[in-house]
Order: C-alpha cells, then structure tokens, then sequence
C-alpha cells in the first residue's frame, strides 16, 4: 500500500511539474519517490529482468544508451529508457514512473538505463537486471570517484555471477570485470586510419589490472582503447571478439561487421565503439542485422558535442565535452589536431559547481596532450574563464605554444572572451568549452548573425 | 650548464591526475635555471632504479591498489642508503602511503609500508576532493592545488600546515617530512601550479651537489593561477 501510495504521489508530481515547466528536473518525481520510500524501484511489477540493459561506464554511456533504445523501438519494441541522461537512482525511478500503470506495473518490454557508475551497486541490488553493457572506465570526476579502481571495486562487489557483461575488447580496466560473471560479449575496433601510436617521452598507460605491471598499447584507437597487452602476463585483447568493427570509411560513413557494410550516421571514432556495443546486445537481443542498421542510419545523437558556425567570415569549430575527464576532453583534442589549417584555438574549462564542494581543480588537462594540438597550424590561443584561464595557459604553454601567441581572459564574460576574434589571423576557429556552457555561447554566435553549417 | 637526474619511477602505474605535468614542467624550470634536468623513466617495479646516478625520484600518485603490489619491490638497502644520505625524493598524493608504517585498506587488509615516515594510513569509504592551500612549516612557502584524498593519514612529522583543505585528517596537518623524502596531499600538477616549490627543490639538489643557484624562473602565470584559486577558494560557498 505505502508503494502505490508513493507511485501516485510521484506520478502526481510529474504530472504537476510536467504542466508547470517541462524543462524542471527529468528525475524530480523519482527523487520524491526514493525519498519517501528508499526501496521504491524493487516494488514495479511485470519487469523481465533478463530484458533489463544497464549502460554503464566513464565516457559513451548516453550516446549509447539513446542509441540502443532508439533502435529497439525503430524494430518495434516497447521500450522504457532514461534518455534525459537522470542516471542515477532518481532518475531511473523517474522512469519506472512514467512507464507504469496506476497499481505499478511496468508496461513495457525492454527496460534500458544508464546508470552512473557509483549509482551502479545501489541500483542493481533493488533492480536485479541481467546485462551490463560497460562502454570503458577511465578517469573522471576524481573528487568523488577519486580513481579508476575505486569505481572498478564498485563493479565488482556488485555483479552477479550470473549477468551478461558486455565488455570493450580494448579497454583494459572495464574487460578485466570478465571474470566476474558467467557470459561475457566482446566488442571490439580494429585499428583504422585514426589509430595512432605515440612516442610521447611522458605519456602514461596504465598497470595490468590483474597482474599490476604496465600495460603497453601496440595501437590506440581513442586515449587509453586499442589493441593491449600486458608487458608482463597474457592479459590481452582478445583476436576472437564476439563483435568486430574493421574496415572504417571516414569519409563515406561506413564500416564492416560480420559479412556486411554498415551504414552509419556519425563515424569518429568514439560512435564506432557505440555502435560496436549495440550491434553486441542488439544480437544477443535477437534483432536481425537489418533492424540494427535500419535503427543506427535514422539515429540523430540529441546530444551531439560538435557545431560548425559561420560567423563574421570566420568558420566556427564549436566543440563540446565533459571536462573533468581526460579522455573526453582527448577526442576533442584530436579533432583539432587532425585540422592541419591555420587556426586559432579557444579553450574555456570551468570551476565545478555541480556539486559541494565547489571545485577549480584542473590537472585533467595535464593527462591530455596538447601537443598535438600545438603541432597542428595554430597562430593564437585563447585560455578563458573565471579561475582556470591560468591554468589552460599553462597547459598550452608547457605543450609547446608561444607564450606571446597565448591570451588569457579570467572571466566568463563572452564579449571579453572573444573581443579579439575580428582581429585574428586565421579564419577557421576551434572553441573548446564543457558542455553546461554551450547554450550562452551558441546564443552569442546566433545573436550576432552566426548560421550554423 | 648543470645537470640534474630525474628518476621518474613507474609512470605507467603511478600516472593519476595529471602529475606527469609536474616532471614535464620540472624540466622547464631547469632550462630557466641553467639546469639541463633529465628524466630517467624507470618502467617496471622489475626494473632496477639507478639510485647511483639520480638526484631525484619522483613517484607520483596511484591507485592504492597497485602501492601494494609497489612495496616490496622498492625495499632495498639502495633506497634506505639513498634517502639516509639526504637524497630526494618527492611521494605525491597516495603514493606517500607506500613509505609510511600502514595502509589499512577499506576491506580490513593492512598493507605494510616502508616504514620511512612515522605515518599510518586509513583508507576512507568516501573520496574527498576539493581545492587545496598550505604552507610549509620549514620555509614558509604557501602551496596551491587540489587534494584528492582516499586515505586518512595520521603523520608525527607534517610537511605543512594546512590553510584551506582536509589535508591529512582534518587537524591542520598536510603530508610529511623525514630528510628530503617530501611527502604531500597537494597535486595540480604540483609543480605547474607551484613552480617555486619545485624551484627550491631543484635548487636544494644543487646546493648539495655544493653548487649555489642564483638565478630565478618566471612564474608569472602560476602565480596568476595561484592568485585566482585563493580567490575562488576564499568566495566559495558553503553547502
């Protein structure tokens, strides 16, 4: 009683807030839920635990997430899903919610969720889904995850034997949880022509996590994926992955798996992985290949990171990403470097304000390289924002760039941070900022007569 | 022009939070001294570290983890004769732990250190993480950062007095001192946020080498990043 209780208050709420203002919390019913009853999301009814995809891991979850879901229902399967990004335990009770009848049975199929890495054990123990799709586990929001083994420990005490992982064949933390559970995917990406290798005197990979010597890449795919091995045991990726991607076409926006070429509409090499992972569970699912494709060709990511702005003759590279996370902020990094044109380059990182407490921190840019970015035709950099613009000039000045090339804009202000854009040399800019402040600054390009490309 | 070795050891299992900027810039502050700073990447805890040759070991932060497995590989009479002897070496963040007493981890285990600072360790449930602002008890020097905190430290000799920050354990004390085996909670990269400490360090090694550094780096944009994170740190909110 006290559940039905809880889940009309709650649906009462969205309704309510819904009505008032749709863009107010994705997860506010579901938090109000969890607080009245912590045990909330174990009471739904009708749920099929086996048909229950948790996505999980540091960078790709979203994308993948959306992606999965939008082509289960494109093959014409009823499926809840946590697309507003709400990952963690309110926001997977927000959809419960809103995928539920009056008494509280789940009246859909497929349930798929993100889930945020910490949120993962305290999920699952009250949600006891099956399959667990990892996209990676790297470094990110060191002051609450602080490393990557506190988060991989998490993942440990949390999985059941009896799960299906899906793991990435190269990514070496995330893989290492296959002795964990019974039935094991593999995804996997063959090296392409954006795999690079590095002689980078300081770059660093990372220890075996089961043996603990270093972990040496013969080719990256993204920052710290690709082909491994470790210096010392047999740990490495694995030659028979369960779903391979080889044969890239950058340009055509076409890959090979299994017998076919797969039309796809994003191909950096971050959405190949995403694809990757779906084409996985997809099968294990029973979707016959042309369902999958037939849903990954109608896919538009609603969280795209990247616009191109034309604005005052100046060709605008607006890219976007999740800054407290290396290899995030890496991707990005490498678009930049793969444009050999003359440009300039904008870099704004930000103080943290999503949680207590508050944050400047910024050694993430130092695991980032930037060097590439400094070798790649840049005639001007900008370091802006309020705290960090002294600490991005630094980065960029320790990669290599001229100091005198280098301006730095302690502030937040958009007039001041691109005062000097009329003046700049090059005609293709690159701006590189965190995601929460895109909005502004894609309303000032559009205000002052920018179109979109 | 001068020289100074840089044991770099282990990059590949000590490689959190973007430290490796710290031997990067190191190199950097050389040049601006007349010092040529040569880092010496010593690969794998199989490795034998030159101790001979270096006047520096940096080990930088880790998982707790890994230290475990690091320990025993770093017990010799080479590492007891180089730090017995004044020979420098810098523990960031975790990595400190290995060259206390203990390491009480999370699941009840202790992990025995190396026994060189009067220090225990207890790992916490909870990360903390925040900015950081400290002073050094010898000097004096005020130190910026973050502090990303995964154990409770309980040390007899503090490097530093904490100015805004957990530091060891919530009583004012940051990191620990015995010789010159400086160990400290401050990343950010350190030396990129505080190129003066590593100034002085470089500077000490000479001195001992027996040869005075005059000269003085330019470290005008740390000190604006310095600047600018009291600043946050002094306007920032409570919860």
């Amino acid at each position: 009683m006290r559940f039905i209780i809880t889940l009309w208050i709650a649906k009462l709420t969205a309704f309510a807030v819904n009505l008032l203002d749709k863009k107010r919390g994705s997860n506010y019913s579901g938090k109000i839920a969890v607080k009245l009853m912590p045990n909330f999301i174990a009471k739904f009814k009708s749920i099929d635990y086996n048909k229950v995809y948790f996505i999980s891991g540091t960078n790709g979850k979203s994308t993948t997430t959306n992606l999965l879901a939008h082509t289960l229902i494109s093959a014409g399967k009823r499926v809840a899903c946590n697309t507003e990004g709400a990952n963690m335990m309110g926001g997977v009770a927000t959809t419960l919610i809103k995928n539920s009848t009056l008494s509280g049975r789940f009246n859909k199929e497929f349930l798929v969720l993100e889930i945020d890495e910490r949120s993962f054990p305290g999920i699952v123990k009250l949600l006891p889904g099956k399959n667990l799709a990892l996209t990676n586990l790297q470094k990110d929001q060191v002051q609450r995850n602080g490393d990557p083994d506190f988060i991989l420990r998490k993942f440990k005490n949390a999985i059941e034997c009896g799960m299906t992982l899906f793991l990435n064949n190269e990514e070496p933390r995330s893989r290492s949880l296959e002795n964990c559970a019974d039935n094991v995917v593999y995804f996997s990406v063959l090296q392409n022509e954006k795999s690079y290798q590095t002689d980078d005197p300081y770059a660093v990979t990372l220890p075996c996590p089961k043996c603990f010597h270093p972990i040496a890449y013969d080719n990256y795919n993204l920052a710290n994926i690709g082909q491994f091995h470790c210096t010392r045991c047999d740990y490495a990726s694995k030659a028979d992955a369960d779903v391979v991607i080889s044969n890239i076409n950058f340009n055509e926006n076409t890959f090979v798996s299994g017998d076919k070429v797969w039309n796809v509409p994003y191909t950096m090499p971050f959405y190949i992985y995403n694809f990757a992972m779906c084409i996985a569970i997809g099968r294990i699912i029973g979707l016959t290949d042309a369902e999958l494709q037939k849903g990954f060709a109608s896919f538009v990511n609603p969280a795209a990171h990247m616009d191109v702005i034309h604005f005052r003759g100046k060709e605008i590279h607006y890219l976007r990403g999740k800054q407290e996370n290396p290899e995030a902020l890496q991707s990005q990094l490498d678009m930049i470097a793969a444009d050999k044109r003359q440009k300039a380059v904008y870099v704004g990182m930000y103080q943290i304000t999503d949680f207590y407490p508050y944050y400047g921190g910024s050694f993430y840019l130092f695991d980032c390289d930037f060097e590439s970015v400094v070798k790649s035709n840049v005639t001007h950099y900008v370091a802006f924002s309020t705290t960090v613009a002294n600490d991005i000039a630094s980065r960029m000045i320790l990669a290599g760039a001229d100091k005198d090339r280098v301006s730095v804009f302690d502030t937040n202000h958009i007039p001041t941070i691109f005062s000097e854009l009329d003046t700049i040399e090059a005609d293709v800019i690159y701006i590189l900022t965190n995601t929460k402040h895109a909005p502004e600054i894609k309303e000032y390009f559009k205000q002052g007569g920018g179109v979109n490309a | 022009m001068h020289k100074i070795s840089v044991g770099w050891v282990y990059p590949n299992l000590l490689n959190l939070h973007g430290e490796r900027g710290s031997v990067q810039v190191l190199v950097e502050i050389g040049k601006q001294l007349d010092i040529d700073v040569e880092i010496v990447r010593i690969e794998d805890f199989d490795d034998p570290i030159p101790f001979d040759s270096l006047d520096l070991l940096m080990f930088l932060p880790g998982e707790i983890i890994t230290l475990s497995h690091i320990i025993p590989a770093l017990q010799s009479d080479a590492l007891h004769n180089y730090l017995e002897q004044g020979g420098y070496a810098l523990a960031l963040g975790t990595s400190g732990l290995m060259f206390g007493k203990s390491i009480l981890r999370e699941d009840g285990t202790t992990v025995s250190g190396l026994g060189y600072l009067d220090m225990t360790a207890k790992e916490r449930k909870f990360v903390f993480g925040d900015d950081y602002h400290i002073r050094i008890n010898e000097s004096g020097m005020e130190l910026a950062g973050a502090q990303i905190q995964m154990a409770d430290v309980d040390a007899a000799n503090p490097l530093a007095t904490v100015i805004y920050g957990m530091g060891n354990n919530n009583t004012g004390a940051e990191g620990a001192r015995w010789n010159n085996l400086i160990y400290t909670n401050c990343t950010g990269p350190l030396f990129v946020k505080n190129p003066w400490f590593a100034e002085e360090i470089l500077k000490g090694i000479m001195i001992k080498k027996g040869i005075q550094i005059t000269a003085t780096g330019n470290h005008t944009i740390a000190k604006n990043a310095f600047d600018a994170t009291l600043t946050f740190i002094q306007n920032k909110p409570k919860k």
